[in-house]
């Protein structure tokens, strides 16, 4: 499960320039186009589609990686 | 299912025109600098064409038509039927298609319709007027199809004002015996018609999460049902012309369906999201060459409010396709 969240963080993570100054992790501050973003990856690593409602549950990215868990079933 | 095909019609012309006045993204007010690259990167829009206060939708396609008619030598005794599709009409009452028709000089012989339609309208609209022409055996068909969507939004929207932009287009349908058939496939879910949503009265709104998520989820099946209705191939399409709404939507779909990147011209960055008119200003921005001189296989795939999404396939040869129009 450890390694499953380091591997989803790092795919996080990489999506984005590092060059831009904003946490990743913490999924309450992103904005609309940081979230277009993740969805589609989420979508074509998992095939797995996020609603705004769902995503709005997560506060941080191990949130996140809880409900997509439980989307996987 | 509205899985069908359509003989007979064949499409001998497309133009599309585009106000003057350009801005961009990159003056966005109320954006950090951080947030506008982001903006820009992911939509891929990074200037929009924005109409003046006088000019209306109908404006635009009525100069793509008269430059297409003119390049066709067609007279305007001929036209029996014209289809225009916006949003954005003149009036709510009248339809702006009479109104077309007498600012185009048409005869009363021709028959005018309104079609309410958005991204998915293009396509929408070419399945209504190339079944009527073939079912009627009428003879030349217009389908007029734009909207200047930008008066409608509230300015500061940062959903909305950095993604739309306006347009106008002409399509020109004959009626021939020797055509090859169009194949379409449409669809509708009236449940989520407000993901996009003008209430009377008020500025347009849009969810734009739930618009991107529908594109994922719902575009690509409807491609291949319509390949597996019209027995085509992936490689069977030179182009495919998807709706520009957002390119990392048209790029997650186009990798879904293993598309090459190079078969899916996209405008964003040059005029944004057009509503109604993304399909024939992408053709004719970026193909006017292969279409006036080669024979194609174009897939066309429209998806947005109503929600409505449609794909089309259809074969075009040599048709007159002027250069984009600046007005």
């Amino acid at each position: 499960m450890d390694s499953d969240f380091t591997s989803f963080s790092e795919m996080i993570q990489g999506l984005f320039d590092p060059q831009f100054t904003f946490d990743y992790s913490n999924v309450e501050s992103w904005t609309s186009m940081q979230t277009l973003i993740v969805v589609s990856a989420l979508d074509e690593h998992y095939d797995v589609l996020l609603s705004h409602e769902e995503l709005k549950k997560a506060k941080k990215l191990e949130d996140l990686y809880a409900i997509l868990l439980q989307k996987l079933g | 299912m509205a899985v069908f095909s359509v003989s007979n019609a064949k499409i001998v012309g497309i133009s599309a025109v585009v106000p003057k006045n350009e801005v961009s993204n990159l003056d966005l007010e109320g954006m950090s600098q951080q947030d506008i690259d982001l903006l820009i990167k992911t939509t891929g829009i990074e200037k929009r064409r924005i109409a003046n206060h006088d000019t209306k939708a109908s404006d635009l396609c009525l100069a793509a038509t008269e430059k297409l008619m003119a390049e066709l030598k067609w007279e305007k005794e001929e036209i029996e039927i014209l289809i225009f599709v916006t949003q954005t009409p003149d009036f709510p009452i009248p339809g702006t298609s009479m109104i077309l028709q007498e600012k185009l000089g048409l005869p009363k012989t021709c028959m005018s319709l309104d079609i309410n339609q958005g991204c998915a309208g293009y396509v929408y609209g070419l399945s209504v007027l190339s079944s009527m022409m073939s079912a009627s055996k009428l003879k030349k068909g217009l389908l007029l199809v734009g909207d200047t969507i930008t008066k409608i939004l509230q300015q500061g929207d940062n959903s909305t004002v950095p993604i739309f932009s306006d347009a106008g287009s002409a399509t020109a349908i004959e009626f021939d015996l020797k055509a090859e058939e169009m194949h379409f496939n449409l669809q509708t879910d009236g449940s989520k018609y407000d993901a996009i949503l003008q209430e009377k009265g008020q500025k347009m709104k849009m969810r734009g999460h739930e618009i991107f998520t529908f594109g994922l989820k719902e575009v690509s099946p409807n491609i291949a049902g319509l390949l597996n209705h019209s027995q085509k191939t992936i490689e069977d399409v030179d182009f495919f012309i998807f709706h520009q709404a957002n390119k990392l939507l048209n790029e997650s779909i186009g990798k879904k369906m293993d598309i090459p990147l190079e078969k899916a011209p996209m405008t964003l960055g040059k005029y944004g999201n057009t509503s109604c008119a993304t399909i024939p200003i992408t053709i004719v921005s970026e193909l006017q060459n292969e279409v006036s001189n080669k024979k194609l296989n174009l897939l066309l795939s429209g998806f947005g409010v109503g929600l409505s999404w449609g794909s089309a396939f259809v074969h075009i040869s040599d048709i007159q396709c002027p250069e984009l129009i600046e007005i």
